[in-house]
């Protein structure tokens, strides 16, 4: 009797497993896969129920909305997104990703959304108080693997020890253990954790290096690009990324724009001229 | 049996175990006996049917000896055979090592295996190890229930390989009484040993064999009164030296 | 060459009283260690995203009993063409063994994903996480399970072709049986490996407990909280997997 309420237990499972996992569809109705890596709150994370909530979901909703599709939130690992888009296992990338030269050998991007940059979270014991500090010989930074952080340390601190992670919660460790002098990572996340070990960090939010971030679209997808950037431009002008703004970043708004620092979301004059 | 071979030859690797064998022999229990080396394990394994030669004629009983796998398998499952180091199935309880052949061989129901397991095992003096692993018993009893293995499902013929070389000297008058009993219930026997005084009472034929030849065969009383070849000689000679 | 039964290893309350001092030893040990590390942990995030934890667990587990099913299916058919008398069978067995241990798990996850199941139409996450996990496990178990296949001694196929058993009876009876009780341990601790290998298969997408760890760490802005429900969670699938092998073990053993 236990033996095959085990063996029920096993298919169960199994099916559990199976069922799990959502099909993708070929028919060109289909869904708008979207790809995200849900550890970036608050642009892309889950709730506590699984489901994905932040700016990048609602900026995807409403692309999706816009384009008459279903959509499709796929979370894959961050440096797994382009290969992802590559083999069309997903149709978008909406995951705060930097444009860069690099990455536009291998996909397109849509025109920017947001205007950020590269900052830094500096240890309680660290003298560093900008880029100069930081090009000194002997510097120590970490650097979070296949972000913009990792390839402006290796192209223009060839003096520093950088130490590269993939974790991020691993990077602040670092600075928080006072094994690194400084973390380099985007503006946002930078301000964040530092909210969250005040004694232990220093934030320092002027960019070192600006950065834009938009949607990836497989190379050579010119529809569906041109359809995203019509999207973006009406969301733009209905004024739904202040609404964004003030759900989820109402701090770091208020904090950037006492420094004089320009908040991130670009706006509809600057979208052309930004590419 | 009646065993009839001619021209027995078997090579492993460089060395020629049995050169050129010729046996014409109509007896009830033979043995071989010999220096070690001299080919009588490989002559019994042959007789038995676990390896072929290569090259000779072999019949027993008027029925040569099959070459092809299958019928060379039903051959020896229609023997049994007996090892010097008991290669019982340490994994099996003694009854099953017993009774699984009986099932999977020579297709008995359980119920049945089961019975006839019992009665060769009590019939050794096993009747209360029956449940016990190979490993739990004494070099004596686990010989004991190979010999059960081997004789449980009635063989024709009984092949036993130095039965009791690897068992401590007391211990090895008991198995030798056994084997003893078997032939003379009527079982018929090939077997190769070192004790003389046994091949001498139960044998009614004996083979001399050193370096792969047969040097004598003749009716055992008559060999070991008076041994024909100096070989032999010398060889019982030797083994009598300190008995 | 005994009489004795084996011999049975009992629980003293001495026994029970030295494993909760090395126990609690190891617990101030590391109370110690995190409390240097000037961090303020937040467990309410970690409780609150407990839903996840626990999906992504069961996503583990089903990943797990499917992978250890086909890993072992594949496995004894790879060990069995190793061993196979035909020369085309053999190789392309070992071929696939050494090419699978020889290259990193990640490797052959990532290819298998982009790959292979694209140029196989498969688009279910599950199905192919776990025949990748189990292609990867599968050659190991092979080689584990040859190594006890010819460790059984010759003189045991010896005694089954005397007693008349077919080569399928004497592996069946005979050589199985004790290959496995053998390797049990080792096999023991591949599946344990396999569980723990699972992680990896975040990489393509599939939302398994390590994945779910490190959400939930980056959605309550936690470094380390998330990692001790995962490290849990973990322990409790390879611990009692450790101690069933344990008693099979022991259960099987016997001198040879």
């Amino acid at each position: 009797m236990s033996r095959s309420i085990f063996q029920l237990l096993v298919i169960c499972l199994l099916a559990v497993g199976v069922l799990s996992c959502d099909q993708a569809d070929q028919a060109v109705d289909a869904a708008l896969r979207v790809g995200m890596d849900p550890t970036y709150p608050p642009f892309e994370s889950l709730d506590p129920d699984g489901n994905p909530t932040g700016v990048s979901v609602d900026l995807a909703i409403a692309i999706a909305k816009d384009l008459d599709r279903p959509l499709e939130i796929v979370p894959l690992p961050f440096d797994g997104l382009i290969t992802a888009l590559k083999t069309n296992k997903i149709d978008l990338i909406l995951s705060s990703m930097t444009a860069n030269e690099k990455r536009r050998q291998s996909i397109d991007f849509s025109e920017p959304y947001v205007r950020t940059g590269l900052a830094l979270l500096t240890s309680k014991s660290s003298t560093i108080e900008g880029l100069d500090d930081l090009k000194k010989p002997g510097s120590k930074v970490a650097v979070r693997l296949g972000t913009t952080g990792e390839a402006f340390a290796a192209a223009q601190l060839p003096d520093a020890r950088v130490t590269t992670l993939e974790d991020n919660a691993a990077c602040v460790m670092e600075v928080v253990n006072d094994r690194v002098d400084a973390y380099i990572y985007d503006q946002l996340s930078i301000f964040r954790y530092h909210q969250q070990h005040p004694d232990t960090t220093h934030a320092l939010l002027k960019p070192i290096q600006e950065e834009f971030w938009a949607i990836g679209i497989a190379k050579g997808n010119d529809e569906l690009r041109s359809e995203v950037n019509t999207a973006l431009s009406k969301i733009r002008k209905s004024g739904h990324f202040d609404e964004l703004a003030d759900r989820y970043l109402a701090k770091e708004k208020a904090s950037l724009e006492a420094m004089g620092v320009p908040f991130i979301f670009v706006r509809e004059e600057d979208a052309g001229a930004t590419e | 049996m009646k065993i009839e071979a001619v021209g027995l030859t078997k090579r492993f690797d460089q060395t020629e175990a049995l050169r050129g064998i010729d046996l014409d022999v109509d007896t009830r229990c033979l043995v071989l006996i010999g220096p070690s080396g001299g080919g009588k394990s490989t002559l019994l394994r042959i007789l038995g049917g676990l390896d072929t030669p290569d090259a000779g004629r072999l019949e027993i009983d008027g029925k040569a000896l099959p070459t092809e796998a299958e019928s060379l398998r039903d051959f020896r499952s229609a023997n049994g055979f007996l090892f010097q180091s008991f290669n019982l199935f340490p994994h099996l309880s003694v009854i099953e090592n017993v009774a699984l052949p009986l099932r999977v061989v020579h297709r008995q129901s359980p119920g049945d295996a089961a019975v006839t397991a019992e009665q060769s095992l009590t019939g050794f003096g096993l009747g209360d190890h029956l449940q016990k692993q190979p490993a739990q018993l004494s070099g004596g009893q686990r010989q004991r229930v190979a010999l059960a293995r081997a004789i449980a499902h009635r063989p024709s013929l009984l092949f036993l390989d130095e039965p009791t070389s690897a068992l401590d000297p007391e211990i090895t008058g008991e198995i030798l009484d056994l084997i003893h009993e078997l032939i003379e219930t009527g079982q018929q026997v090939v077997l190769s040993t070192h004790e003389m005084g046994f091949a001498r009472a139960v044998s009614e034929h004996v083979a001399f064999l050193s370096a792969g030849q047969i040097l004598e065969l003749r009716p055992t009383s008559a060999f070991f009164e008076r041994p024909e070849s100096e070989a032999a000689c010398r060889f019982l000679e030797r083994l009598s030296r300190y008995n | 060459m005994t009489d004795e039964t084996v011999s049975r290893r009992t629980f003293s309350p001495k026994h029970l009283a030295l494993g909760v001092a090395v126990l609690g030893g190891l617990v101030l040990l590391c109370w110690v260690v995190f409390s240097r590390l000037h961090y303020h942990w937040n467990w309410s995030g970690i409780w609150e995203y407990r839903k996840l934890f626990i999906s992504g667990w069961l996503l583990t587990v089903a990943i797990s009993v499917g992978a250890l099913i086909v890993s072992l299916a594949l496995g004894g058919v790879l060990a069995a063409g190793s061993l196979s008398p035909n020369s085309i069978f053999r190789w392309l067995a070992r071929g696939y063994i050494e090419l699978v241990r020889g290259t990193p798990l990640l490797v052959q996850l990532l290819i298998g994903y982009y790959v292979v199941a694209n140029a196989l139409a498969l688009n279910n996450h599950f199905i192919i996480g776990v025949l990748l996990l189990s292609s990867f496990a599968g050659a190991y178990l092979a080689e584990i399970l040859r190594g006890g296949i010819e460790s059984v001694a010759a003189s045991q196929v010896e005694a089954a072709r005397a007693v008349g058993f077919t080569p399928a009876q004497t592996y069946r009876h005979v050589v199985l049986p004790q290959a496995i009780r053998r390797v049990l341990p080792a096999m023991a601790g591949q599946f344990v490996s396999l569980i723990k290998d699972s992680s990896l298969l975040s990489v393509i997408g599939l939302e398994e407990l390590t994945q779910q760890a490190k959400i939930a760490n980056s959605a309550t802005y936690s470094s380390l909280e998330g990692f001790v429900p995962l490290a849990i969670g973990y322990l409790i699938l390879t611990l009692p997997l450790s101690w069933v092998a344990s008693q099979l073990e022991r259960k099987f053993r016997y001198e040879d």
